[in-house]
């Protein structure tokens, strides 16, 4: 199949009358051959134009792409051999649902034969079968999305670009289909790209994950690499639902151990004593702003602990209790910031209830308050 | 919000309301339907009916209509019946007059079956006679279309046995040989079979005294008309029932071909074997004898006359006076006697004396050549020529003495080959003599006397006709009950003709007019195709790429719907003439090829489409025309066919720019034909009518195409 390779990527889109705006700034990717992507970031990341630079649709301002080793910034879309879903479908309303998915073949003069060969293929495996008659109207929408994908797929390309395929479904059909492309993917075992701005559809699917924003790529790694260990403060803040806490504030010696506090001038600030591992990451930045950051699963409710830490333990006023069924989540504050938990569902809490919380530092992370680099 | 809400009862200001929109609705598709209907009505009508505009032809359910409606195809408005109502003026008053017509109609139609009895007999006495009259002194109202395809007919198959390769030839050249043939014939140039008529021989002064039949080859040639329309060339019904006749007495195709009509050389046999037909199937034929009754009673009632009884200024000579003066009781002066009988009348002779030398035609009047006569003769010809020689010049002869100049009983004849002028002597020697040289004849003295030499006596005669004359001379031609009975015969000819001959005739105009048909066609083809390319090309453009001034372009585009068409036809005119464009496809195609308002609609239409459409078609390989022609085509395919019925209407209903642009007439479009045809037969509208119901069928189907996708409606990509 194929690889692609990014290099040094740059777009510019020439400003109308103001000065230029550059949406992409000079990105290196490598993505291997029938490796799921995902392109993952907030709206107006470059994320969406990265993809449509892969497909053509863009013109590349700087740098190269390369797909097979062969650099295609001149060549057309159709000579790229890609196909792409987009996020509307973009189904011809006038033409059959197999008239949309031969339509490229049509044009490539493909035999009679062959077309409605892979048509027949695709439909099956998409199980469109009986609306192969039917125009797009008179479908729903997970079907007109399979439909777009068996137009991507009667091709048989090099690469498959997905753009936010799943965002105009509702939550129970993004989830099937979700899995449906996951299984495509291993059935096709082809080179598919994936632009989402869900970071959940990113840490299921993707083989690995590129996580955008402003024009830059912030970390490319595997989902739970991604989750475990992010390269910043926007990646840990992005990944993950809910999102990573950060409580700001500076590191401190007490008694020959390291410990972290919380910066707090309305209340008692929140301290923690850090472990072997991440004192040894902030031995050189004692009084340095930095960020403590935590996730909801490692801030424990300290009365279900049969022996919680004292010098990791906080008390914090509770703001809201979101009960989601198998788990609650918790809005605390400590006065100065606000911090969720994933507590126990069985557990009942009042607001401006004040609680004891037990942080498990053992996963936490230091950020650089500056760069918002993790300290490593 | 809803105006009328489909939830909960309706209060009755709302239910007003919604009568008020059905009304309305009707109201306004009633307004489109009416026009519609007048027009198929007029194009059934004829000169009867057509200045009623009503939305129905009223002889569908009247029978006296039907009856009325026959008689504009053999007389002038009101002609066939005795008495007729003063108003009776043109055919006009006479159809708008219904209670009047359906009461005249409808005293032949219900009449008894002993009136009819009477009626055929007379209807027949009048056929024998009538065929026997001769045509020269004949009435004829003929149609120009008859005598325009008559002529034609007869000059192609003159022109063919000139040239008989010809015969293979398509028809439009034989035509045109025709014509060229009839041209030189009769020394007038005629470019249109159309152009073809008898106006000038219709509308002779026949009553005049000085009026004498030209001669000549048109001369022979109406002769020859008149004879076929005697023989029911342009009777309704007539000639089908002829050929039948002809048929069941084993005639052969080729003879009843030959036959119909009758020619003015058949054979004697087939002569009485007409006769025989026409005498019980159609006695009455557009060709009447005629008639100078009218012109006697015209001349009682003149200033001349009132002079000659030294009446006083203010006072009429009527009925009343004629009665007491000739002791008579009469009811009308149409019922006195004529010619006037010589016994009696004492009082009135001055009278008719001075109307037989002073109006009464003189080519109906003949001499009783006596040597007394001879005598003034030659001193009328001394007098005025004042030599022999000098006559010789003016007659071209070599006579050598007075007394061998000749004195012919009744005008002479013309002869092509010689000078006219033993005619005007006679003419001018003729007008000198007094009443009682002279010997005069009519078609009513010669019908008196076809009755006499039938019947014997009064009594006989009016036993026979159910009549109370007390003189021959009050005998007049039953033209009413002759048209009764060709009425009876032929009914379903009667109602259908006005309906066939003005569409038959338009038609053959439409189809006959050169390239009419072609030039249409292709105008069509070209004009819609070039309105489908040009504008959807135009809108794709301006939506799709990133043109500079695309806002300037645009509001271009639209400003030249802001101007009427007509505003910029003369600048056109020119600029197509500069470019040497005049009389082609193109100078009718160009001007309306690109249409602001459409370039609008549909650069708007392809604004709205979804960027990703393009960018799909893009990535599965299309190119740009692809993307044009399989993706965004397809989509708008009702706006093109807004599109192409605009232009479709435009090119075959849009005659003023064709007119001013295409002076060669071997471009004209039907429409322009139509414009014609309208100036042609302005007498006639109802066949003009006839061609827009035609010309519109086209137009009805094409609609009724484009309505289909059209109401299909926008397939508006759902993006969900």
């Amino acid at each position: 199949m194929a690889t692609v390779l990014i290099k040094d990527l740059v777009k510019i889109y020439p400003g109308s009358g103001g000065p230029d705006v550059q949406v992409v700034h000079g990105i290196n990717l490598d993505i291997k051959d029938k490796e799921f992507m995902v392109l993952v970031g907030p709206s107006g990341c470059g994320k969406s134009t990265t993809l449509r630079m892969i497909a053509g649709l863009e013109e590349i301002s700087g740098g190269t792409i390369s797909i097979d080793d062969k650099v295609v910034n001149n060549v057309l879309p159709k000579d790229r051999d890609i196909a792409m879903v987009f996020q509307n479908y973009a189904l011809y309303p006038h033409m059959t649902v197999y008239d949309n998915m031969a339509f490229g073949l049509k044009l490539r003069k493909f035999p009679k034969k062959e077309i409605a060969e892979r048509v027949k293929e695709a439909s099956a495996m998409l199980g469109l079968d009986p609306y192969l008659d039917r125009k797009p109207k008179a479908l729903s929408g997970g079907q007109r999305q399979r439909v777009a994908v068996g137009r991507a797929i009667v091709r048989k390309p090099k690469v498959f670009l997905f753009d936010e395929p799943l965002s105009n479904l509702d939550a129970k059909m993004r989830v099937s289909t979700r899995t449906e492309i996951s299984k495509l993917h291993l059935k096709l075992g082809a080179t598919m790209i994936y632009v989402t701005h869900d970071q959940i559809e990113a840490l299921t699917m993707g083989d690995r994950i590129c996580v955008m924003k402003d024009g830059h790529i912030m970390q490319v790694a595997e989902p739970l690499t991604l989750y475990n260990t992010p390269a910043n403060m926007f990646v840990g803040g992005f990944i993950g639902s809910p999102p990573m806490n950060f409580l700001h504030g500076t590191i401190r010696e007490e008694g020959g151990k390291l410990q972290f506090v919380e910066k707090n001038e309305t209340a008692k600030p929140v301290v923690v004593t850090l472990t072997e591992r991440l004192a040894g990451l902030a031995r050189d930045r004692i009084g340095k702003p930095t960020v403590f950051g935590i996730r909801p699963e490692d801030v424990q409710d300290s009365l279900r602990l049969t022996n919680p830490d004292p010098t990791r333990t906080a008390t914090v006023t509770v703001e809201v209790s979101e009960p989601m069924g198998a788990e609650t989540f918790l809005y605390l504050t400590t006065g100065a910031s606000a911090f969720i938990a994933r507590v126990q569902p069985t557990d009942n809490f009042q607001t401006d209830q004040r609680i004891d919380v037990t942080f498990r530092v053992e996963n936490a992370h230091l950020f650089d308050e500056e760069t918002g680099d993790v300290l490593k | 919000m809803p105006i009328l809400s489909t939830v909960g009862n309706k209060t009755w200001s709302q239910r007003l309301f919604v009568w008020f929109v059905y009304g309305a609705l009707t109201f306004f598709g009633a307004s489109m339907a009416v026009p519609f209907m007048i027009m198929l009505t007029s194009s059934a009508s004829n000169d009867f009916d057509y200045d009623r505009y009503a939305i129905a032809p009223r002889s569908i359910w009247s029978a006296p209509d039907r009856f009325m409606k026959g008689t504009p195809y053999f007389a002038k408005p009101g002609d066939l019946f005795p008495h007729k109502p003063a108003l009776w003026t043109s055919w006009r008053s006479i159809g708008l007059d219904k209670e009047t017509s359906d009461e005249i109609s409808n005293r032949y139609l219900k009449a008894p079956e002993s009136d009819w009895a009477r009626w055929r007999l007379q209807a027949a006495d009048y056929a024998a006679f009538a065929l026997a009259h001769p045509l020269n002194d004949t009435k004829a109202a003929m149609t120009r279309e008859m005598s325009a395809e008559f002529m034609l007919s007869h000059y192609i198959d003159l022109a063919v046995e000139q040239e008989p390769s010809l015969a293979d030839e398509r028809g439009s050249v034989r035509e045109k040989a025709a014509l060229k043939l009839l041209s030189e014939t009769w020394g007038v140039p005629v470019e249109n079979y159309i152009g073809i008529n008898f106006d000038l021989e219709v509308g002779r002064p026949i009553t005049q005294q000085s009026w004498v039949p030209s001669g000549g080859p048109k001369w022979k040639d109406f002769n020859a008309l008149r004879f076929a329309v005697q023989h029911g060339a342009q009777t309704p019904g007539v000639l089908g029932a002829w050929k039948d006749f002809l048929k069941e007495r084993d005639y052969s195709s080729e003879d009843i071909k030959r036959y119909s009509p009758l020619p003015m050389d058949a054979p004697p046999e087939l002569t009485s074997l007409w006769l025989e037909f026409a005498q019980v199937n159609a006695p009455l034929s557009p060709v009447i004898p005629l008639s100078l009754r009218e012109t006697w009673v015209n001349y009682l009632t003149s200033d001349e006359a009132r002079d000659l009884l030294k009446l006083k200024a203010t006072q009429r000579f009527d009925v009343a006076l004629y009665n007491s003066l000739a002791g008579t009781t009469y009811a009308d002066l149409e019922d006195t006697p004529f010619p006037l009988p010589e016994q009696g009348f004492t009082d009135l002779q001055p009278i008719w004396k001075s109307f037989v030398e002073r109006q009464y035609p003189l080519r109906l009047t003949s001499l009783e050549v006596t040597p007394e006569l001879r005598v003034r003769y030659e001193s009328f010809l001394k007098k005025n020529y004042g030599s022999i020689r000098g006559l010789n010049q003016i007659l071209g002869e070599n006579y050598k003495d007075w007394s061998e100049v000749p004195l012919p009983v009744t005008l002479p004849d013309e002869q092509p080959d010689q000078t006219t002028g033993l005619r005007e002597v006679w003419f001018s020697f003729a007008k000198t003599l007094p009443f009682s040289d002279r010997h005069i004849s009519s078609g009513d003295a010669s019908w008196q006397a076809y009755l006499k030499n039938k019947y014997q006596t009064l009594e006989v005669l009016n036993e026979a006709y159910g009549w109370h004359l007390n003189y021959w001379e009050e005998a007049v031609m039953p033209l009413d009950k002759a048209y009764a009975v060709t009425y009876s015969e032929h009914k379903l000819a009667f109602f259908s003709r006005p309906f066939l001959f003005n569409y038959s005739t338009i038609m053959r105009f439409l189809v006959d007019q050169g390239n009419s048909i072609p030039v249409t066609l292709w105008l069509i083809i070209l004009s819609i195709s070039s309105s489908l390319t040009v504008n959807p090309l135009a809108g794709y453009a301006l939506s799709r790429f990133n043109l500079r001034s695309k806002d300037k372009i645009l509001l271009f585009c639209l400003a030249t719907s802001a101007f009427p068409a007509m505003v910029s036809a003369i600048p056109g005119y020119l600029l197509m003439r500069d470019l040497g464009m005049l009389n082609t496809f193109f100078a009718l195609i160009l001007p309306s090829a690109a249409s602001g308002m459409s370039i609008f609609i549909l650069k708007g239409f392809f604004d709205s489409l979804p960027q990703e459409l393009y960018e799909a078609a893009t990535i599965d390989g299309a190119r740009e025309w692809q993307i044009f022609l399989f993706v965004t085509i397809p989509m708008v395919t009702p706006i093109l066919a807004i599109n192409a019925l605009h232009a479709f209407i435009a090119a075959y209903d849009g005659w003023a720019w064709a007119l001013i642009i295409c002076q060669d007439k071997s471009m004209w479009t039907l429409s322009v034909w139509l414009y014609q045809a309208n100036t042609w037969w302005a007498g006639s509208p109802w066949i003009t009518t006839a061609g827009f119901v035609i010309t519109s069928i086209p137009t009805l189907v094409v609609f009724i195409f484009c309505q289909k996708i059209i109401m299909r409606g926008i397939i508006v990509p759902s993006m969900k």
